[in-house]
């Protein structure tokens, strides 16, 4: 079909987004001016999947981006939303730590059927100065080996990093870089760049402590 | 030693609580409470609680309850003649002791600042209550933060405050404050690395009493993902917090976003027991009517609820259901109601089948919008208790058997999947089991009370024992690791051991077990 139309189709992954709703997860994929352009909605499941195209220093690379549309309203998502996923995103607001609550819950069904994939694990809605979920005690993503990124849907902030690490991820190949600019939608927010790198810190300087010993007070 | 404690609180509370507090609410306002009512006088105490209800909605009793000391005196004219209250709820006396397990970077285990954010995978004696010093008597488990009624008629709170789910202030700088005044014991601030958590939220700390008009008595708490509510003697309802729509949006009630401090819900009177889901609430009256409110997308308010016009449930309304149930409880997104004659009705989401009703739409079970009878839990005896966590049940009989259906992929129903009847499950896209439309029984369990955590549960037996069994990664099984558990399993520990279990609370990533001194 790609050589029908002389265009050559780049790697295609499949990104399965999860996390409570409102979180944010529709309006992040949305950021992607063409992958919006070009959806798809696919009834049978109530699924939206957004074809979001990189440019890299090795050639494009697409991500299939599959938004719910709403579903996890219901609390749990069909298998046919994760069959075949090849990496994903969890999300929960930052500013709303019950968003956080269920982040467990979410990463295990995604693992039930999609079984050592990469997976992103991002706190979103960091633009809001009430943010609630400290970058301390944001620890799961440790214990399951995820990589966690604070993000800011509505200012774009850090919207490519969770797919620059996936792709990295699922190329196998850590010297990848976004080449070409995006075309995103304009930043409704405006983030505070000082507040942010303060964030940054904060959460490398978590990445620094030691995971908790198995000592067992306890027992 | 409850007695004396009683009293002396109940006199701190009356001597505390500011004029103006029973200003708040014109329908609770309260005299001496009559113990020898006549039935005219009941009825009579109804007629005014309803037109005073009414009132106090115009009045907003939410604001007014939150700004005790404004206009005290002001408007005579909503100030009823006293009038006779009755007594129809009683608090438990019994202190216990509060042993926690779970995820620890919320503070919802209330162990305080001091406490490592590290999940407690163990049962651990949580020495901010104390029997001596605090005096729980019940405690509630919401998604991420909880809420204990003492002895001495305190409701403390703890865990996540981000809407309002504790009622209280817990502002916090971020870095060292002085505690002194708040009543909490840590003095010796040492710079500890590892105290990361607000120490308003992480250590439970009672609600200012001046929310509430003087001589209120508390005798049933319930908490929610992020509101939480407190029964009194007479069957009125205080909430708090906040219900969160399936797309984020926050609504306590049609024009407050969310209540930061105890509001009367008006419409609810003489109100027997109090539950809560993730997002909605029930209660039952005294006539066994069963009332809803919350968010009902899932048709958990037994009501259909167009999602455009979603702010129609925040408002209590009756259920469409025969007098006489006997029982409530909740599940994350779905409801149960136990009739007096053994029948017991579900209601909401259904998508595991966790309504217990195997209603099939097509592939899909949907959302059951009328209560409906669970018949498998038929021929089992009486159901003495009955609760959900996000995609299953737990019910207990009066037999002791405990019984669990819903989703089973998690481990949440406590058995192995192996040997169930083919007709009783549903399977996955890989012919896994995935859902078990019956109740069945977990083996070996014979059960006084259990609860259902967002994916885990926790049984106790009559020989005071506690079972857990799951989704365990935060250490909500206390079984001593993070690992999931699909059997129900015997939880053991040097703080259990030789201890007498009698209650056991589950919530989003963490348990709590209840045990006698």
């Amino acid at each position: 079909m790609a050589e029908a139309s002389g265009v050559q189709v780049p790697p295609t992954f499949k990104l399965v987004l999860v996390g409570d709703g409102g979180t944010g997860k529709t309006t992040f994929v949305k950021r992607h001016l063409t992958g919006e352009f070009e959806k798809k909605y696919i009834a049978t499941l109530g699924v939206e999947v957004h074809p979001l195209g990189f440019s890299t220093n090795y050639g494009g690379i697409q991500f299939d981006v599959w938004d719910t549309a709403g579903q996890e309203k219901f609390g749990g998502l069909r298998d046919g939303y994760y069959i075949n996923g090849q990496c994903g995103i969890i999300m929960f607001d930052v500013t709303s730590r019950i968003t956080y609550k269920n982040v467990p819950n979410w990463h295990r069904d995604l693992v039930r059927v999609c079984e050592q994939v990469p997976i992103v694990l991002c706190g979103n809605k960091v633009d809001v100065k009430e943010r609630k979920v400290k970058a301390k005690t944001i620890t799961f993503h440790r214990k399951k080996n995820l990589q966690y990124y604070d993000i800011s849907a509505k200012s774009n902030y850090n919207f490519e990093k969770p797919f620059l690490w996936l792709a990295r991820k699922l190329v196998g190949n850590p010297g990848l870089e976004f080449v070409a600019g995006l075309a995103l939608a304009p930043p409704t927010v405006q983030v505070d760049e000082a507040l942010l790198k303060q964030y940054k810190d904060e959460m490398e300087d978590a990445a620094n402590q030691p995971l908790p010993d198995e000592d067992d007070p306890d027992l | 030693m409850a007695a004396p404690k009683k009293s002396a609180g109940m006199k701190k509370t009356a001597t505390t609580a500011p004029e103006s507090a029973s200003k708040a609410s014109a329908s609770t306002q309260t005299t001496a409470t009559g113990t020898g009512n006549t039935r005219k006088s009941k009825r009579k105490a109804e007629e005014l609680g309803s037109s005073a209800a009414t009132k106090s909605r115009k009045l907003n009793p939410a604001k007014a309850a939150s700004k005790p000391g404004k206009g005290a005196s002001s408007r005579p004219k909503t100030t009823r003649a006293p009038k006779p209250n009755l007594v129809i709820n009683h608090r438990a006396t019994d202190a216990v002791n509060v042993y926690v397990f779970g995820s620890g970077d919320s503070g919802v285990l209330g162990l305080g600042p001091k406490c490592s954010t590290d999940d407690v995978t163990r049962p651990r004696l949580n020495a901010n209550l104390s029997t001596s010093s605090v005096g729980v008597v019940q405690v509630a488990t919401g998604g991420m933060h909880c809420v204990a009624l003492t002895n001495d008629n305190k409701i403390l709170t703890w865990g996540v405050n981000d809407h309002g789910a504790l009622g209280r202030d817990t502002e916090w700088s971020g870095g060292w404050v002085d505690m002194q005044g708040e009543g909490t014991r840590d003095q010796d601030q040492d710079s500890d690395s590892e105290n990361e958590l607000n120490p308003k939220e992480s250590t439970p700390i009672a609600i200012d009493n001046s929310c509430f008009p003087t001589d209120t008595v508390f005798t049933q708490v319930a908490a929610g993902d992020n509101a939480t509510f407190a029964l009194t003697d007479q069957g009125l309802v205080y909430g708090w917090g906040t219900f969160k729509t399936s797309d984020g949006a926050l609504h306590f009630s049609a024009d407050t976003a969310v209540q930061n401090r105890p509001a009367l819900i008006a419409g609810l009177r003489n109100i027997t027991k109090v539950a809560a889901g993730s997002n909605h609430a029930l209660a039952l009256d005294q006539k066994g009517r069963v009332f809803a409110w919350g968010f009902g997308e899932q048709c958990q308010l037994g009501r259909r609820i167009n999602a455009r016009f979603n702010k129609s449930g925040l408002v209590p309304a009756s259920i469409g259901l025969r007098k006489d149930v006997i029982d409530i409880g909740a599940g994350a997104d779905h409801s149960f109601a136990i009739h007096q004659n053994g029948t017991v009705y579900g209601w909401g989401a259904n998508n595991y089948c966790q309504t217990g009703i195997d209603e099939r739409d097509g592939e899909d079970f949907a959302n059951i919008l009328h209560p409906q009878s669970v018949n498998s839990l038929n021929g089992h005896g009486r159901v003495t208790s009955i609760s959900g966590g996000n995609h299953h049940s737990i019910a207990v009989m009066e037999g002791g058997e405990c019984l669990t259906w819903g989703r089973l992929d998690t481990g949440a129903l406590g058995f192995s999947v192996d040997n169930l009847p083919e007709n009783d499950i549903t399977r996955d896209a890989n012919e896994k089991p995935r859902i078990l439309m019956t109740a069945t029984q977990v083996p070996g369990i014979n059960a006084v009370h259990a609860a259902a955590g967002s994916d885990h549960c926790v049984a106790v037996t009559r020989e005071g024992k506690a079972y857990s069994w799951g989704f365990g990664v935060s250490g909500q099984l206390g079984l001593g690791s993070t690992d999931d558990v699909g059997l129900a399993t015997l939880i053991e520990n040097k703080a259990v051991k030789e201890k007498k279990l009698v209650w056991a609370g589950a919530g989003g990533q963490y348990s709590i077990l209840a045990g006698e001194e």
